[in-house]
């Protein structure tokens, strides 16, 4: 065991876990954040993104011990009272269906709204890739996308 | 005075062949080599390509080897192999091209501009 500083959603935290233990289980288990999923613990499904320095990252394989002095948000910390151009569009459009997968990808949407403000159809395709949906809500988390963009614009 | 022209003359050649600049094409095949990476890739192998120790192996290498291509291209396509090694991944032709482009033309990684008949080759 080893003892982490980390910065999380805007506030520093103190964690004594194994240097190879995944963020992921350090947010849920430690820092009792539940909104970050566990869905295959391979990187292969997306659910568990959050953002590590602004980019979508898959938490249930980075090990903790490369996470000191980064700023890591999770759907608990994107918004503090869900107004986020993303949530507010996955309301409106009413996205989700059995909802699990669902703060994985808002969180990738989000990362990818930061690096192109107004992104193409196929763009969306592009990004949104590594997040499965089982119910296949694709085309709603598009339009929702499409939605969050004109929002963050006006 | 003809020391001074010849090591003009070297710094004015390796100036000019460092500054190697790319086509408008070459740059937005990196644009889209980057949003795959950050999509499929970054988790693992970082922003900076340096991987994270043992686990996961940078992607930054002294020289590019044809041989380190048709790895990435295979890894890529198929995975290792091992049980904890990495997994397949879900990439049309043209992303893999656009991905393998990236990560061997950044980071200080320098190598020629593949296309998918190259790809297919190697698959």
């Amino acid at each position: 065991m080893a003892s982490y500083q980390l910065k999380v959603n805007g506030k520093q935290h103190t964690v004594e876990v194994d240097p190879d233990t995944p963020l992921l289980w350090v947010l849920r288990d430690n820092l009792k954040l539940y909104g970050t999923k566990y869905g295959c613990g391979i990187a292969q499904c997306g659910v568990c993104t959050v953002h590590v320095d602004g980019l979508p990252i898959r938490s249930c394989c980075v090990p903790i011990e490369k996470l000191e002095n980064k700023e890591i948000v999770t759907i608990e910390g994107l918004s503090e009272d869900g107004s986020h151009p993303v949530q507010v569009a996955w309301k409106k459009i009413d996205v989700p269906q059995c909802g699990y997968c669902q703060s994985g990808q808002i969180m990738t949407a989000a990362a990818l709204l930061q690096r192109k403000p107004n992104p193409s159809d196929e763009e969306i395709s592009r990004a949104m890739k590594g997040n499965l949906c089982r119910c296949g809500t694709y085309t709603r988390i598009r339009e929702a996308i499409h939605e969050a963009s004109k929002h963050q614009q006006s | 005075m003809i020391q001074k022209s010849i090591l003009w003359a070297s710094f004015m050649y390796f100036f000019l062949f460092s500054c190697e600049s790319l086509t408008s094409e070459q740059k937005a095949e990196l644009d889209r080599g980057r949003e795959v990476y950050l999509t499929h890739c970054v988790s693992c192998h970082g922003d900076k390509g340096d991987g994270m120790g043992g686990a996961y192996p940078t992607l930054i290498k002294p020289e590019i080897l044809e041989a380190h291509t048709a790895r990435s291209v295979t890894l890529i396509k198929q995975g290792s192999g091992f049980e904890a090694g990495m997994k397949p991944i879900d990439l049309t032709n043209q992303e893999i091209v656009e991905v393998v482009n990236y990560i061997q033309n950044t980071w200080g990684n320098k190598a020629p501009f593949l296309t998918e008949k190259q790809i297919q080759d190697i698959l």
